[in-house]
């Protein structure tokens, strides 16, 4: 039995009917379309769909849509928005931190909530805040420099 | 040493913007109108017949559109060489071979249905005996799992230069073991998928991360019987390969079917568990070893046996069996060399080309030769600068050695490590060790080795480049881009690229036997010299000077020696068009002298020739501490120097270099595939069980490019991929060696491994002490 | 394995429960066809695996004010049971006071994963090597379990019944985890063996709570609690008899350590054999031990 839903989006509220076993994960993919959120283990481990709740990095497969509504959600195509990109994804693309590109958006958030929360990072803790975001390609070497890189940038 | 504009910088790749905002499209995030879900039906049994498939009901399920098949195949054998054809889509031979083979599909409205429909196909199987363990499948009596192959023996390799017999006998020091190293998995962050979409016109248009798309598309054509030129490739964001993707698999195979049967496109996508126990893994292998040295370090000969286990079916089986050799003979010189390689067919799934090939044996032999430094009391880093091969060699295969530089990596990597103040003075637990890897710029593969690449303009002097060349990730579009910028005097975003699609690009290899750099991007430098010589003819009359005095840069062709006189490029754009055949820049490369006799028959013992097209080199560092109690190894620090020939983009290099270092030290450290003995289920089929290693997991690691300018490859380059890492797996081993005093003989090097040699004091085997 | 090509949820209707009351009425009526969601990161994966294919999920996030961190001087700790992982790592009043507890919380999954879910779940899960059940049950914690005839409180030692299974009846839910104020001169840790990487579930856990006596030399009371090496976290109780109303020694840690492994009931999975484990619950208990008396 579909049941009528209203997310809010990147600040913008989006009304669609669901099935109550839909992930949050396949609402913002197939019924919004912003497919920058990507699908991977579908069971929290690779951290591929990972989206901001209330500014905290959340796996969106292990999200329930019905249960997402009231929030305010995050995703990649949130950020960067009238031609401005974001610290974290200008210092990805300057420090050579994307390779294939699949577990970048997952990063990119995962990293845009710890500069909210801790400014000047440690590299032990950016590492812990990565841990939930799996990359095959880059190793992680690039990634934690462009982070740190983004801390000393952002300074707001 | 020549100084360019874009060469040799640090470059944005231009895929990077795309990626960062989430606007980058892979497989499955493309609809398209009408699009249904498509679903396969997976073996439950590791070895069957199949008797009856009855899809009646899935078919009556509302929602279901399509569901196909072996009936629905034309029943063509697939093979990755011609040489070998073993593998039947849906099973059409009437038997699977693993759990997991692919038994049926359907396409549906959406996926819920599609999973649903799986539930009501009934097929009525007879289960065979099954073996799982290669050593167990070539014994007498064992299932046989392809007609062709007795004792399931796939394939062979076998070569043998000097006199291995006479080399022990003159061997001062001749130690044998047998190493053991895992099954693994590429573990590509993208789940497999394909989206087909056949339209009654008779075109088929595909999107699939595949490394090879002139490749599959011939390959398509051939299984689907469709013309060449109606199966449309088209380009696609992907998301990893290592090795994985270029082997034709059943999503896109069942995606083209389901799609023609339903006249509707069909986009099927794996889940992770699918993509780790039924796409591609990486073959283990069972290594007997044995090598011989003189008391001052020499090596004098070495016989090594692999035991391959390639799971159902032969993929890649040629570069599988050979390459380990071919990287081996090309590390250290010794003169009495013997190889053989069996590759087994077992009921597990099936193994394909690797990122790095014969990492397995480079590692048993590495971590011997520091036993036998140990035993001679040689330093482990003047043992390998004695046997270290050289530039100019020519190897048993009969192979020349072109640019090399493995002493001077030797010598960067132990002095960028502290090599000399650390080793043997480290605290108790802690130590370092180092390996040395081979890896080269491409397999001969006839006609397919030729990269082209044509480059048009706009009246506004930007251009378009076309090349067949594949980006799965590593940054080979950026590559191209920067090369034509540098040899056009424009920015590398005035450049819109048309890449991989065949029906819009020439040809090229693709993303694999890393050859884009040797050959995709020396084509497009080609095309770019041609082009601009083109411009410059124009030019030279409009500015009535030679055209050799002129020169392209900021979007500019001005006189060398007067730079105040010049032309916007756009002018001389335009005016091409209106005095002649406007400017199309065109070049085509195929590696020179490459023979093809090692490939001529595959069965043949010792082919020889010039079977790579040019060899690289380095030397891994690791430096590592070992809990005693726990086993858990920790690797601190790794330092790792490569010959690449020439570093076109030091950043995209280095980031190559650093990924496929973790990649290895997670197959060394933490990766492991295991089947259930009874069912034949892959086990470690999740994130959960199959562990990669996370950002809490990786070492600090210094990568330091070696550049020997290659005489034939674009700006000398030769590839920067993952060979580098085939160093890793012997550098963490003789690290571990180094820190608590025993050798390691199984990867993964589990805590358990680890406090199973301290327990038995392991050390590789000494057979004959000299005097 | 049957069925790896399924990506997504089986089928099942969704429920929300405003208030406790509601939340055990709703059990009650679709008993043996419901289960509670909270944050979802065990149950989630569990159904997608076709493990548990409930018909109902009740969510009980939906209830407010269930996540509250609250400490006494007099009382000590009390937790909701739908304070996140997270809450419980960042807690500063639990950094201070019950710091094994914040580390133990700290050491779970990954950061998405802390940010979901909730020490209610980690325990109602009751997954063997459930890292928040040691530390808790070694601070002699309590579980306050609300059902539609009311509230009841138990032991958290007493929680665990089985792997997977937990003392509450089909109508009840979890709602509060209360955490005495220990004894001065108490001192805890939790080491924690992932099997590899250090986002995993534990190889082996060990929680070790000593009470010292005011100089500091003699370990008054102890409890040794275990995960991961038994069908439920289990109290390695020879050991703690071994080194209460002891003074502290090396030999007497070996010896407790030695104890400890021989308490621990571990099976061979994946992520180790029980030879390992057994050996691992010997080096854990000891270094545990030696961290809490501060020996060396």
């Amino acid at each position: 039995m579909k049941q009528q839903i209203q997310l809010r989006v990147n600040g913008e509220v989006y009304e669609t009917a669901v099935e109550p076993w839909k992930t949050l994960l396949q609402v913002i993919r197939e019924d919004i379309g912003l497919t920058g959120t990507k699908e991977n283990c579908n069971m929290g481990e690779c951290g591929a769909c990972t989206v901001l709740i209330d500014g905290k990095p959340i796996n969106s497969c292990l999200t329930l849509a019905v249960e997402a509504q009231g929030k305010d959600i995050l995703t990649i195509e949130g950020l960067g928005r009238d031609g401005e990109l974001h610290p974290v994804q200008q210092a990805f693309i300057e420090h050579g931190a994307i390779q294939c590109g699949f577990c970048t958006p997952g990063l990119i958030l995962s990293a845009k909530a710890l500069l909210d929360k801790n400014p000047q990072p440690s590299e032990a803790e950016v590492r812990r805040a990565i841990s939930g975001n799996l990359c095959r390609c880059t190793g992680y070497t690039k990634i934690i420099e462009a982070i740190l890189a983004a801390s000393k940038k952002e300074g707001k | 040493m020549q100084d360019y504009t874009l060469i040799g910088k640090r470059v944005p790749r231009t895929d990077s913007l795309a990626k960062a905002i989430g606007s980058a499209k892979y497989v499955g995030d493309i609809v398209l109108p009408r699009m249904l879900y498509g679903k396969i039906l997976r073996s439950p049994h590791p070895h069957a017949k199949i008797l009856n498939i009855d899809t009646s009901k899935a078919e009556a399920l509302p929602g279901v559109r399509a569901v196909v098949t072996g009936k629905d195949s034309s029943g063509l054998p697939y093979g990755v060489s011609s040489t070998k054809l073993d593998q039947y889509f849906l099973c059409s031979d009437g038997v699977t071979r693993f759990v997991g083979d692919e038994v049926a599909a359907v396409a549906a409205e959406d996926e819920d249905i599609a999973d649903e429909a799986l539930n009501l196909i009934d097929v009525e199987y007879e289960v065979l005996p099954a073996v799982f363990d290669p050593l167990k499948a070539m014994e007498e009596g064992a299932p046989q799992i392809h007609d062709s192959a007795q004792r399931n023996i796939g394939a062979r390799a076998f070569t043998h230069s000097g006199n291995v017999d006479e080399g022990f006998k003159h061997s001062d020091y001749v130690y044998e073991d047998r190493f053991t190293c895992d099954r693994i998995s590429h573990v590509q962050m993208e789940p497999y998928g394909a989206l087909a979409s056949y339209d009654s016109t008779g075109k088929l248009d595909m999107w699939i991360p595949s490394s090879c798309f002139f490749i599959k598309r011939t390959a398509l054509s051939y299984l689907l019987k469709i013309p060449l030129k109606n199966v449309r490739l088209n380009e696609c964001y992907i998301g990893g390969h290592f090795g994985g993707r270029t082997d034709t698999q059943a999503a896109e195979f069942c995606a083209a079917l389901l799609s023609i049967k339903a006249g509707r496109p069909v986009r099927i996508t794996y889940s992770r568990e699918e993509t780790m126990a039924a796409a591609k893994q990486k073959i283990s292998s069972v290594i007997d070893l044995k090598m011989g040295a003189k008391k001052d370090g020499t090596l004098v000969a070495e016989n090594a046996r692999l035991i391959m286990d390639g799971g159902a079916f032969g993929s890649s089986w040629i570069f599988q069996i050979w390459v380990p050799y071919w990287y081996s003979e090309a590390r250290y010189y010794i003169p009495n060399h013997k190889y053989e390689a069996l590759r087994i067919y077992t009921n597990k799934t099936s193994c394909s080309m690797q990122r790095y090939h014969g990492d397995q044996l480079l590692y048993a032999e590495e971590h011997m030769l520091d036993k036998i430094a140990k035993d001679l009391g040689i330093n482990p880093v003047e043992i390998r600068l004695k046997n270290a091969r050289k530039a100019g060699d020519v190897l048993h295969s009969k192979s020349k050695i072109t640019s090399f530089a493995l002493s001077e990596t030797i010598e960067k990597a132990a002095a960028a490590s502290g090599w000399k103040e650390k080793r043997g003075k480290l605290p108790k637990g802690h130590g370092i060790g180092l390996a040395c890897g081979v890896g080269a710029a491409g397999f001969y593969m006839g006609f397919r080795m030729n990269a082209t690449a044509i480059i048009k303009f706009n009246e506004d002097g930007s251009a378009t480049l076309f090349t067949g060349v594949v980006d799965v990730g590593a940054g080979n579009h950026s590559m191209m881009a920067q090369v034509a910028a540098e040899e056009l005097g424009i920015l590398m975003s005035d450049i819109a690229l048309v890449c991989s699609n065949p029906e819009l690009c020439p040809p090229a290899p693709g993303a694999y036997s890393m050859f884009a750099a040797f050959t995709s991007a020396e084509a497009v430098r080609r095309a770019a010299v041609d082009a601009r010589q083109q411009i410059t003819r124009i030019a030279a009359a409009m500015l009535d000077v030679e055209p050799s005095s002129l020169e392209l840069k900021d979007r500019r062709v001005y006189v060398r020696a007067n730079p105040e006189r010049w032309i916007p490029l756009a002018t001389v754009i335009r005016r091409a068009y209106r005095v002649g055949n406007g400017i199309v820049g065109r070049g085509s490369c195929t590696p020179a002298a490459m023979s093809e006799a090692g490939w001529a028959d595959p069965l043949r013992e010792k082919p020889e020739g010039q079977l790579m097209a040019t060899y690289t080199d380095g030397t891994t560092v690791a430096e590592v501490e070992v809990d005693e109690e726990t086993g858990k190894v920790k690797v601190n620090n790794m330092w790792l120097a490569w010959d690449c020939g020439k570093a076109i983009n030091p950043m995209a290099v280095e980031g190559q270099w650093e990924g496929a270092t973790v990649t290895a030290l997670g197959e060394t450290l933490l990766e492991k595939h295991e089947w259930d003995e009874k069912t034949g289920e892959l086990v470690t089929a999740s994130f959960l069980d199959y562990k990669i290693p996370t950002a809490l997991d990786t070492p600090n690691i210094t990568p330091i490019i070696v550049e020997t300018i290659d005489p034939e490859g674009p700006y000398g380059a030769k590839e920067a991929g993952l060979n580098a890492s085939t160093g890793v797996r012997g550098a963490i081993a003789n690290a571990i060696y180094d820190a608590i005093g025993v050798q390691i003989k199984e990867n993964p090097i589990t805590p358990e491994v680890i406090l199973k040699a301290l327990a038995e004091k392991s050390e590789i085997k000494r057979v004959k002490t000299g005097q | 394995m049957d069925k790896i090509s399924y990506r997504h949820l089986p089928r099942f209707d969704h429920l929300e429960s405003k208030t406790i009351e509601e939340a055990c009425s709703l059990l009650s009526e679709y008993k043996g066809r419901a289960k509670v969601i909270a944050g979802g990161t065990d149950l989630l994966p569990a159904m997608r695996n076709q493990e548990v294919t409930p018909a109902y999920i009740i969510n009980v996030r939906s209830i407010p004010n269930l996540d509250y961190i609250h400490y006494t001087d007099a009382e000590g700790l009390k937790i909701g049971a739908l304070a996140t992982l997270y809450d419980i790592e960042s807690s500063p009043i639990i950094r201070e006071k019950f710091a094994m507890v914040a580390d133990a919380a700290s050491k779970i999954g990954t950061p998405q994963v802390r940010n979901m879910g909730t020490i209610g779940g980690n325990l109602c899960n009751a997954a063997p090597s459930a890292d928040t059940a040691p530390p808790l049950i070694g601070l002699e914690a309590k579980a306050k379990i609300n059902g539609p005839n009311g509230e009841r409180v138990i032991a958290l030692e007493e929680f665990f019944i089985g792997p997977g299974e937990n003392a509450l009846q089909a109508d009840e839910i979890l709602t509060e985890i209360q955490i005495p104020n220990p004894p001065p001169h108490t001192r805890g840790v939790y080491l924690k063996l992932p099997a590899r990487t250090m986002v995993d579930l534990a190889v082996v856990g060990v929680a070790v709570v000593v009470t010292l006596d005011d100089k500091e030399r003699s370990i008054v009371d102890a409890k040794i609690v275990l995960g991961a090496v038994a069908p439920t976290p289990v109290r390695a109780r020879q050991a703690e008899d071994i080194i209460k109303s002891k003074a502290i020694s090396r030999e007497l840690i070996e010896k407790a350590a030695e104890a400890a492994a021989g308490e621990a009931k571990p099976i061979s999975d994946l992520r180790g054999s029980a030879s390992y484990r057994k050996k691992m619950v010997n080096t854990l208990t000891k270094r545990a031990i030696r961290q809490v008396t501060a020996l060396a």
